[in-house]
């Protein structure tokens, strides 16, 4: 219950930070692709709307999740309107999980309109532009978009949970938490690369640690099935499956550690 | 105390209760929760790994998507860091190529990586070597092997004799063009460090002497010059295959002499020795010669083949 009251707050906090205007850069990056771009690639028109909606979803994602990631805790501890909620029978662990349900339930809501964006422009795409192709109008492939959304918003709920956990550590300052949690995204993105350095390298300790480092960093390419999807390719079902566990597990462990390190804070 | 509000008192128990019921400044309770998130941690990297084990047949599709920008747009992309992207990309070029020596030796992509590589970062003379080398000799591509050579010497003329000597054995050996190959010889030798036998070896290709002695000589100097294992397996599998032709062409020439003694070709190599024709059998590494008696024709054949008597 307390939870709930708590990320509804968080929820509503976002919307009146004008969190929701990143809409309208989106709609007008992907109108721009299916005009410009798409006419510029010979009847790949609708995959390249699809890729550049896709990751300008993840990407405007991605920066929702870290600046209003961060400042959800800094904001209470600046203002000092966290006094006034722990002096309340709240635990800790509620708070942190109200904050993080209300910054998922805003990024969900972002990633719905966007969805209902880029899918609204697709069709109106191929409805006015198809009879252009020798073709006939490519498919839309509602599955498989709704797949890789699906594993978008997986991923920017790991980027999220990881926000929080930075922004419960650094009290100090909210520039540096949102330094760390872009280098964890960005880490999280080459530590397929860390791991091939590792097999590369003769050394047995630089091995040792790089694999190390591959198994507990975030390895934020399970989640990247854009191009596939995009492509119609399959991805097996258990690749996704396996994927959604790793993620829902990763954030389990990331909410652990954020609940334990805001549990040892003084507030003074 | 005694004529305290009865509302706080409540509220003050229900904060009482609701901390002695779960808490985790309590040893016990934060002793539980590490425990938890130890086993989540480890939950973690036993996903990757199963991740990683159905990942294979993923992997082979990212690269048939595989798209490498042109080196010019990425070192506008790279904002700087175009060194640091340059090294990146040379891993991964290493690393491609050793996976898919390994496997299934296709090299599709080799020269797009090499390519960006070296627009990154122009002086990776290594690079230039390392494709110049396996373009030619793996991905039968002399073209490419060609193209990045002369990348390499335009980007570093006074560099390395290494560049002008792969060249030289691309124009000798593939493209039989005896005298480019001679010319490009001796400007490696005009380099400083050069080994001493390379003036020789131009002077050969102007005689334009027997091609497969001198491609061994070529290839057993490349040998020397990678440390790689997998690239040094790679040079070391085309000499047996050289050595091979070779020394099937000498009992094929001596197969010939034992037909103008006995009127037929024998049936069986060993008979060549016992006929004093050759000393002995040669060995071929991991299998043997085989030589077929209607028409004289000696092959090799490995232990894996079917053919394997």
């Amino acid at each position: 219950m307390v939870i709930r009251t708590i990320a509804i707050n968080a929820f509503k906090e976002a919307i009146r930070d004008k969190i929701l205007y990143n809409l309208l850069i989106f709609t007008l990056i992907v109108i721009a692709a299916s005009v410009l771009l798409g006419r510029l690639t010979i009847g790949q028109d609708q995959r390249v709307i699809k890729d550049v909606g896709l990751a300008a979803m993840s990407l405007f994602g991605v920066l929702i999740a870290t600046f209003v990631g961060t400042s959800l805790v800094h904001k209470e501890i600046g203002k000092k309107t966290i006094y006034t909620i722990i002096s309340k029978p709240i635990h800790r662990y509620e708070f942190i999980l109200g904050k993080y349900c209300g910054l998922l339930l805003t990024i969900f809501v972002n990633l719905v309109i966007m969805t209902v964006v880029l899918l609204l422009v697709l069709m109106l795409h191929s409805l006015l532009f198809s009879h252009q192709l020798v073709s006939g109008p490519e498919p839309i492939g509602y599955v498989s978009l709704l797949k890789a959304i699906a594993l978008i918003f997986l991923e920017l709920m790991l980027i999220t949970s990881v926000a929080i956990l930075f922004s419960t550590i650094s009290s100090g300052s909210s520039s540096l938490s949102v330094f760390f949690t872009l280098a964890v995204y960005v880490i999280g993105h080459l530590t397929v690369d860390l791991k091939e350095l590792g097999a590369a390298s003769k050394s047995s300790l630089i091995k040792g640690l790089s694999s190390f480092c591959y198994y507990i960093l975030p390895n934020l390419d399970n989640f990247n099935i854009r191009a596939e999807m995009v492509r119609d390719l399959s991805v097996s079902g258990r690749f996704i499956s396996y994927a959604i566990v790793y993620g829902m597990l990763y954030m389990a462990a990331v909410l652990l550690i954020s609940i334990l390190s805001m549990e040892r804070k003084e507030f003074a | 105390m005694k004529g305290r509000n009865p509302r706080l008192k409540t509220q003050d128990s229900r904060l009482k209760t609701q901390d002695s019921r779960f808490s985790l400044r309590k040893p016990s309770v934060l002793c539980l929760v590490s425990c938890v998130l130890c086993l989540v941690i480890i939950g973690v990297a036993f996903m990757q790994g199963q991740l990683d084990r159905i990942k294979p047949s993923r992997e082979r599709l990212e690269e048939k998507l595989i798209y490498i920008p042109t080196g010019r747009f990425l070192r506008t992309a790279a904002l700087g860091f175009d060194a640091v992207l340059a090294d990146l990309l040379w891993t991964r070029a290493v690393v491609y190529f050793g996976g898919h020596f390994l496997t299934d030796r296709d090299y599709r992509w080799l020269y797009s990586l090499l390519d960006a590589t070296t627009t990154l970062d122009p002086k990776n003379i290594l690079a230039y070597r390392f494709g110049g080398s396996l373009l030619a000799l793996e991905e039968n591509d002399v073209e490419k092997s060609i193209a990045i050579l002369k990348k390499g010497i335009r980007n570093n003329p006074d560099e390395d004799w290494r560049l002008y000597f792969l060249l030289g054995f691309n124009y000798f050996y593939f493209l039989e063009d005896y005298a480019e190959a001679a010319e490009y010889l001796e400007k490696a030798s005009r380099m400083p460090d050069h080994p001493k036998y390379l003036p020789k070896l131009a002077a050969k290709m102007y005689a334009k002497a027997e091609k497969i002695d001198t491609a061994i000589e070529f290839l057993e100097e490349m040998y020397q010059q990678h440390d790689d294992q997998n690239v040094k397996a790679a040079i070391a599998e085309r000499i047996t295959i050289l050595v091979a032709k070779k020394q099937t062409r000498s009992l094929e020439h001596a197969a010939e002499k034992y037909k103008e003694t006995y009127g037929k070709y024998p049936s069986d190599l060993k008979l060549l020795t016992r006929a004093g024709l050759i000393k002995e059998l040669p060995v071929y590494p991991g299998g043997q010669y085989v030589i077929d008696p209607d028409t004289g024709r000696v092959d090799w054949v490995s232990e894996s083949s079917p053919q394997w008597p």
